[in-house]
């Protein structure tokens, strides 16, 4: 187990290396770098005096491992907006954006799962039908959308929501959460919902297509043979082999889910990590950017990292050992 | 609906067009959802001739009609059906040109990506060895991460602009279409016919193209028409967040987007017609993509 957690660390710092070289190549050959990393409003004089302290005279090779070394210590750069290292002005935005995708992950397993395996077990009923046709018009809807309907709904026309900000929030273990207090998950149904439709819709079909397939087994015939009740079958046979595909598909997508947070972060003023990118795209803080990718990069492979680890936690017949040796 | 399958259980070889498309017209959602898209495809081509505005034209539009509600008369005598956005454009006008730049633009890129990623799957899979490990590691990075992350970092590099817009795009999109050709492609190479065409002695670019290619598109035609959807749904969410088409261009998004400053004083009609038009295109499209996806899996066709 240890072994096999080492390897895929060693395999995901491997491909943050790869995504640290592109963003690099990204931001320094594509474009004049002295444009893209100095302040468009610096004078001749600080220009000059900039490109040294940057080294951008230096040659390529040379920038390239001074940008690795301050990778390694944790330093991509001050951001130009905050004048403070981009990394840590970025995790600190970290724990909302984490909030709103696991709060969407959470909710989009307890909605689509029960719809999913309904779907799944009477095909043919019309609320399996309207459930199937539900779930095209869900993942149809773009979520930019999905939220100012939210927002004209909920918040204007109902009036039942906030619609700016986290509210009240509280310190658990040194990472402040909104979910916590009533206030905080008050204002965070709405951008949870925005980012889960999608999701849910999602998990419904994911569920009902393996529902389909794993009712077709022999080992369900048997079970209904034997005489197991329906419910039964369902909770104990089918949802524990649906468990694997979805926990992969939850996991892989995880980034995706970190990429519209930007948009229903923008949307509803979330102050987390996608607001802060956009807003930083548009300041052209381009170290903030770097600091971005590099911490999407590393969630990604935390986010991989669970998943494989809940491979074996669900299916006693994964040994995650041997798939590391694999 | 059934399938024959021969008796090993093998799926069947990819069907006739014909008898596609009378399975496929057999879904009446799936028929609707493929007859709105041509519609709207249709209005969207011939939009100067079924709007009665230029709203892109500086000259046919009045500042003094700004934020008219639907159903109200401008100074010169026409009727907002839709209302009017902060500028003055009559709603419906903007709405079918924005639609204009949409379906070019979501069409324009899925294709281009489809050409890039199946030529880069085929070879993939035809070369394998350190090509093909080489290619797929590309592809494989490139999807995992999400379109629109690739997309927005893109944009922001390249700055504003439909052509580069098209070129964040297509790069965002064609690493799904090389995987998809590749894993196909690797199936039919084992089948009878590519080892009797290598036997006749085919060059290998008429193998390729003449041979192998045409037997890789059923799953190209699914993915390539839910990427359509998702690239419009992408080209709208990109210039709803400013880094997709230049605001001086029509765009289903923008128009969104300058929306979003009124809905707090209930003119809710800039946000909601553009929002409903851009849910009722990249629906119909998905309808369509859902059905030929049931239609051209084998592993359904029970």
């Amino acid at each position: 187990m240890v072994r096999f957690i080492l390897f895929r660390l060693i395999q995901g710092i491997g491909l943050m290396f790869v995504i640290a070289a592109l963003v690099f190549f990204a931001v320094f050959l594509i474009g004049d770098p002295v444009e893209l990393l100095i302040n468009p409003e610096a004078t001749q004089q600080d220009r000059q005096r900039a490109i040294e302290r940057l080294g951008l005279d230096l040659p390529l090779w040379q920038q390239f491992l001074t940008y690795l070394g301050g990778l390694l210590q944790g330093d991509v750069g001050t951001s130009w907006v905050y004048n403070r290292p981009a990394l840590e002005v970025m995790l600190e935005r970290m724990p909302a954006t984490l909030e709103l995708a696991i709060g969407a992950v959470l909710l989009s397993a307890l909605v689509g799962i029960p719809l999913g395996l309904y779907a799944g077990y009477r095909p043919n009923t019309y609320l399996s039908r309207g459930i199937m046709t539900g779930s095209i018009v869900g993942f149809s809807l773009p979520t930019f959308w999905v939220g100012i309907v939210f927002i004209v709904v909920f918040a204007v026309e109902l009036d039942w929501f906030p619609v700016i900000g986290r509210g009240d929030t509280v310190e658990v273990f040194g990472v402040s959460t909104s979910l916590l207090t009533l206030d905080g998950l008050h204002h965070a149904a709405l951008p949870i919902l925005t980012l889960a439709l999608s999701r849910i819709s999602l998990v419904m079909r994911l569920v009902r297509s393996g529902t389909q397939e794993i009712l077709g087994q022999d080992y369900v015939t048997l079970a209904r043979a034997k005489g197991v009740p329906e419910r039964r079958i369902l909770w104990r046979h089918v949802l524990p082999n649906l468990m694997i595909p979805l926990v992969t598909v939850l996991g892989l997508d995880f980034a995706g889910l970190l990429a519209f947070a930007i948009v229903t972060e923008t949307i509803f003023s979330w102050p987390g990590m996608g607001k802060l990118i956009i807003d930083s795209i548009f300041s052209l803080d381009r170290p903030m950017i770097v600091a971005y990718l590099i911490c999407v990069a590393a969630l990604f492979v935390i986010a991989n990292l669970i998943v494989d680890v809940l491979y074996g936690v669900l299916d006693p017949r994964i040994s995650v050992a041997d798939r590391g040796r694999g | 609906m059934t399938v024959e399958t021969d008796g090993l259980g093998a799926p069947p070889a990819a069907l006739p067009p014909k008898s596609l498309w009378r399975r496929f017209s057999a879904n009446p959602v799936a028929l609707g959802g493929l007859i709105v898209f041509v519609l709207l495809a249709v209005m969207a081509v011939f939009a100067p001739w079924v709007t009665p505005q230029d709203p892109y034209d500086l000259s046919s539009i009045s500042l003094l009609d700004n934020l008219r509600p639907p159903g109200s008369t401008g100074v010169s005598g026409q009727t907002f059906y839709f209302g009017t956005d902060p500028n003055g454009r009559d709603m419906y006008s903007a709405m079918v040109y924005g639609m204009r730049t949409s379906i070019f633009i979501g069409l324009t890129s899925a294709l281009i990506a489809l050409m890039i990623g199946a030529t880069v799957g085929l070879v993939a899979a035809f070369a394998g060895g350190w090509l093909d490990a080489a290619l797929m590691r590309l592809v494989e990075l490139v999807l995992a991460f999400p379109t629109i992350l690739i997309a927005l970092v893109l944009m922001s590099i390249f700055g504003s602009g439909i052509d580069k817009l098209l070129i964040a795009m297509i790069m965002a999109q064609w690493a799904g279409f090389a995987r998809v050709t590749r894993s196909a492609a690797l199936v039919e190479m084992e089948r009878e016919y590519i080892t009797a065409t290598r036997a006749m002695g085919f060059s290998r670019v008429r193998v390729l193209l003449r041979h192998l290619l045409p037997n890789c598109l059923p799953p190209l035609m699914v993915l390539a028409t839910i990427q359509v959807a998702d690239a419009i749904a992408l080209e709208a969410t990109l210039s709803f967040l400013g880094l997709g088409v230049p605001v001086t261009e029509p765009s289903l998004g923008l128009l969104i987007a300058s929306g979003f400053d009124y809905i707090l004083t209930e003119r809710y009609w800039i946000t909601i017609f553009p929002g409903i038009l851009l849910l009722i295109l990249v629906m119909s499209v998905n309808l369509a993509g859902d059905h030929l996806r049931n239609l051209l899996n084998p592993r359904l066709q029970k």
